[in-house]
């Protein structure tokens, strides 16, 4: 395991960030740290950088403990905190220049990495300008070289879609598959967003109150939720109360709601099959069905609204 | 005297003896010393005295009877001194009137007793007194000049005086009248060729006189004032004074001693050839710097020993080259002046500035000094390291900024 | 160590900044204005004790500017701030302190490098503004200094360098202390006004209180008035700068206020050397040490145990 956390809590002042929280990673993975702000990812992000003490627990990250071994940590791991900041009145090659120098990269070496990182991210034309003329997305493209100029075993990246346009958000998310693709970089995600992770993260983990409430693939943690039933939503044309009342009486279907000519089903397990042929033996015209409950977000929704 | 008077002084006699007997003595003619003693060659001179007591004035006429050759005869006991033959008295007085007496004895009168008898009468014959005066000479002569000198007397304090060339000695000099009258002293004196001399009263030194009068047995002070001539070379010089009044003279002899005159001169080279330093110097801190000034003397007489001496600001060297001149002679050409070198060191460690000295020549007999104004550049060379060393820092910390700021 | 490659960005960056440039030319101009005004004076009336002159080009004020020395302690305090009221704070707010922090550099390197570079861009600014002194000095006397006058000029840099260094330690104090650069850079200014203005009203208010005196008190109680002031004063370090400051620049100094001077008139006038004269202001330097140590070690310490997240 790249990074293993058991038992890790954190707390400032009286607040516990991070309540008892047990995480694993493995080598080469993208994870998914989800939650709402507040839930505790930031906090354990830092932990495992070895930038704050953690109250209790233990906490490995490279085969290192990042309290007592912060500089063999940090040496492996590239960060990029949400909301990245940069030296404004610096150009994107000074800032980055400086990043390798503190990583003990010679000048030398560090020229040619810098053109590599800056062309990944695409901001090779804007290289030689000031940071501070900079757009939001440009920044966190910034942040991704910042990371990548230092060839991390592990790359932290917290929030790095927040702030920019879809777009945007989709390239910086291709960037960091091609991260993965390209040097077999571990990399730990975290973000509020769901359709980011669902995308591309191998595994997500739910933060909720700073313990980790999910955790598996995207799928496990479809099964997981979806254990206690299968839901289906159906658009019929010509929909009526006769047509829900058949619907009931199929086999493993538990409800059946109408809705504004909708039907909305639960049932054991999944039976689309047989809902279809029974709609169309009613002489209705389904024009559409599918499968509900499935995406991340309805996972996601499902813990934080309960 | 004809008959006629005869007759009248015989009536006149008589009515003296009436008016004696029943109005009293209107008229007194007597002396207070009806005996004297004189010396051969020195003048008898008496107070006469009369008293009037009558009630309207009369004019009472003199006669004297006796050696004809004494040259008796009446004068007043006051200035001016007049023979007179007649006087006139006024009622009323109490005082009696003071005429004087006087006799002569002949140089070759012998000793012994003359007899003088005088007599003071109206023309009338009314009132008539006579007295007589006996003389006697001492025949032995006393010597003249010690008689002159105790009757016109003269006393200097200072009769000898020295001065340098071209001033004047002036003597203070009283005069002292022995005699019972007063005196007109003339005043006149004996000095080398070519010399003036004059006298003025003590306190009025304006007024230039050629006598003075000196009443009896008073005493006058005057001014002899002796100018020598421009040129007169050092050396003693006599002077004689001689005063004189009447048959009286008197002399002094006077000294008067010039020395020479001494004037210490500095000058610049500039003051001297018009071109050169003038008393206003560049100078280099911690480099020599030479001056020359010379010496010259106005005076009459040369200048010994003159040494140098200056109040130069401390770390400052001042020599002088020659330290002692022997001698400085009076200045008659440019030949005579005597070149003096001075050499001038600021110390390393002079400020720029300018700088104040007063150099002074002492000689035995005068001295002379000048202010001598030193301006001290700052050394260029170090003026230009400094320079260099201005413009080094700007440059450096100029690199600096463009480097680490550019990077 | 990845300290110099600290070192080396924040001393560019200072170097760079525009503040930085603008007061040290503002500085050097006043000072250089004052050293010149200082050399003509000495030219006109020139001291017939010429040794140590060229300290007087530091301590000698002329044609109504104030020294060199007292512009240095006066504005000096400004630069040291200026270098260090948002060092850290900065850092914060623009978001780069978590990132740098996440490279394999020790924290302490960081908070170091950056007060090393404060230092250093003040000891390059305040050499290089002394040189021009000495440059000028060089040119308007046209001698060279000598051996004691070149050992109290480097003293009083080094001690020059302390008292800003204090200053620039007490400004990265307060970017730490403070969130917000404005805040931390109207307290720096408030202490700096209160040490050089107010401080000195401040303590003859406390010595009136505790030695009254009046014009015609004996002169004993006016030394015990002087004595509680200077002691007072001394908590200052604008004063102990400028007594240390003196003992350097003015070799027949005694450590004697004027009352003092009064009392005892037999002391000697002669110059000390200058071992003797760091001996008289040791307490002094000591203080001044001590003060800019303990300023930057507080920094250090409150930097070390600043949660990174705590924005």
């Amino acid at each position: 395991m790249l990074v293993s956390v058991r038992g890790l809590v954190k707390a400032y002042r009286e607040v516990k960030a991070v309540d008892g929280l047990d995480l694993e990673i493995a080598e080469g993975e993208i994870y998914g740290l989800l939650g709402p702000n507040g839930s505790g990812k930031t906090t354990t992000i830092l932990v495992l950088l070895g930038l704050t003490e953690p109250a209790a627990g233990e906490v490995q990250v490279c085969g290192f403990n990042p309290t007592r071994e912060p500089l063999k940590v940090k040496r492996q791991v590239g960060y990029l905190p949400e909301n990245v900041g940069f030296y404004d009145d610096l150009t994107a090659v000074e800032n980055l220049r400086y990043i390798a120098r503190l990583n003990g990269i010679p000048d030398k070496e560090s020229k040619d990495r810098i053109r590599e990182v800056l062309e990944q991210v695409g901001l090779t034309e804007v290289a030689n300008r000031p940071v501070g003329t900079y757009s939001r997305g440009m920044r966190q493209r910034l942040g991704i070289a910042d990371v990548l100029i230092k060839r991390p075993r592990l790359a932290i990246l917290d929030e790095p879609t927040t702030g920019i346009d879809p777009e945007g958000a989709n390239q910086l998310l291709d960037m960091i598959v091609e991260m993965r693709r390209e040097q077999g970089m571990t990399i730990l995600l975290s973000s509020h967003l769901l359709h980011q992770v669902q995308r591309i993260c191998d595994r997500v983990g739910i933060m909720h109150r700073g313990k980790l409430v999910a955790e598996g693939t995207v799928d496990e943690l479809g099964a997981k939720t979806a254990g206690e039933g299968v839901e289906l939503e159906a658009r019929v044309e010509g929909a009526g109360p006769e047509l829900a009342t058949a619907l009931e009486a199929l086999p493993g279907v538990q409800e059946v709601k109408l809705q504004n000519g909708r039907l909305f089903l639960r049932a054991d397990s999944d039976v689309r099959a047989e809902v279809a042929r029974l709609v169309v033996e009613q002489g209705a015209r389904l024009l559409e069905l599918r499968r509900r409950g499935l995406t991340l977000e309805e996972i996601y929704l499902r813990y934080f609204q309960g | 005297m004809g008959t006629t008077r005869n007759i009248a002084w015989l009536l006149l006699g008589v009515a003296s003896l009436f008016s004696f007997g029943v109005l009293g003595q209107e008229l007194s003619f007597y002396t207070d010393y009806p005996a004297v003693v004189v010396s051969q060659g020195r003048e008898v001179s008496l107070e006469v005295k009369l008293l009037y007591t009558g009630y309207s004035p009369v004019d009472v006429e003199l006669s004297v009877a006796g050696p004809e050759d004494w040259n008796p005869r009446f004068e007043t006991s006051g200035y001016p001194i007049i023979r007179i033959q007649a006087v006139h008295l006024l009622p009323g007085e109490e005082e009696p009137k003071v005429i004087r007496f006087k006799a002569r004895p002949p140089e070759e009168a012998p000793g012994g007793d003359y007899q003088f008898t005088l007599t003071a009468a109206t023309p009338d014959g009314a009132l008539r007194q006579s007295f007589t005066v006996t003389v006697t000479l001492e025949a032995e002569a006393q010597p003249e000049e010690e008689e002159t000198e105790e009757v016109l007397q003269l006393v200097v304090d200072y009769p000898s005086l020295e001065n340098a060339a071209g001033e004047e000695f002036v003597y203070t000099i009283q005069i002292k009248n022995q005699t019972d009258e007063d005196q007109v002293v003339e005043l006149t004196g004996e000095a080398p060729l070519g010399w003036i001399g004059y006298f003025t009263p003590r306190w009025q030194q304006d007024t230039r006189i050629t006598s003075i009068k000196v009443s009896a047995h008073g005493t006058e002070n005057i001014r002899f004032v002796v100018v020598p001539t421009p040129g007169a070379e050092e050396g003693e010089y006599s002077i004689v004074f001689r005063a004189q009044a009447g048959d009286y003279q008197a002399s002094l002899e006077l000294g008067a001693t010039i020395t020479g005159t001494y004037e210490l001169r500095l000058a610049s080279e500039a003051e001297i050839t018009g071109s050169g330093d003038t008393w206003n110097i560049k100078a280099t801190e911690g480099q020599a710097r030479e001056f020359t000034l010379y010496l010259g003397n106005l005076g009459s007489a040369p200048i010994h020993d003159v040494n140098f001496h200056v109040n130069e600001p401390q770390g400052w060297t001042v020599e002088f080259a020659p330290e002692t001149v022997d001698s400085v002679p009076p200045t008659g050409g440019l030949a005579d002046l005597v070149k003096v070198t001075v050499t001038i060191t600021p110390p390393n460690r002079a400020i720029p500035g300018d700088y104040q000295m007063r150099i002074v020549a002492t000689g035995q007999e005068d001295h002379a000094s000048a202010e001598l104004r030193v301006t001290v550049g700052a050394a260029m060379g170090w003026g230009w390291i400094g320079v260099g060393v201005v413009v080094f820092v700007v440059a450096a910390l100029t690199g600096v900024f463009v480097r680490l700021g550019r990077r | 160590m990845r300290m110099r490659v600290v070192f080396w960005k924040e001393l560019a960056d200072l170097f760079g900044s525009k503040r930085f440039i603008i007061l040290f030319f503002l500085i050097l101009i006043v000072a250089g204005a004052a050293v010149y005004l200082a050399g003509q004076s000495l030219q006109e009336n020139p001291p017939l004790d010429t040794s140590y002159v060229y300290l007087r080009l530091f301590t000698q004020g002329a044609g109504g500017l104030p020294s060199f020395l007292s512009f240095l302690s006066f504005f000096g305090p400004l630069l040291g701030i200026l270098l260090g009221f948002d060092a850290v704070n900065s850092e914060f707010s623009r978001g780069t302190v978590s990132r740098v922090l996440a490279q394999p550099i020790y924290r302490d390197s960081w908070i170091n490098g950056k007060f090393l570079a404060g230092l250093a861009t003040l000891a390059l600014a305040l050499a290089g503004i002394i040189l021009i002194i000495f440059g000028l000095g060089l040119y308007a006397l046209g001698f060279p200094p000598d051996g004691g006058e070149l050992a109290r000029m480097f003293t009083f840099f080094l001690l020059g360098l302390v008292y800003l260094g204090f200053w620039l330690a007490l400004g990265i104090l307060f970017s730490i202390l403070f969130r917000q650069a404005a805040s931390s850079a109207l307290a720096g200014i408030a202490v700096w006004l209160f040490f050089t203005l107010f401080f000195y009203m401040a303590a003859g208010l406390i010595a009136d209180q505790l030695a009254p005196v009046a014009l015609d008190s004996p002169p004993q109680e006016w030394a015990r008035h002087e004595a509680i002031r200077d002691m007072v004063l001394r908590f200052s370090p604008v004063t102990l700068f400028e007594e240390a400051t003196r003992a350097v620049l003015m070799p027949t100094y005694r450590g004697l206020g004027i009352v003092q001077a009064l009392l005892q008139p037999n002391v000697p006038t002669n110059p000390l050397p200058l071992g003797q004269s760091l001996l008289i202001v040791w307490p002094q330097l000591v203080s001044l040490v001590a003060l800019t140590a303990v300023c930057f070690g507080i920094s250090y310490v409150l930097f070390m145990r600043r949660e990174v997240r705590a924005i």
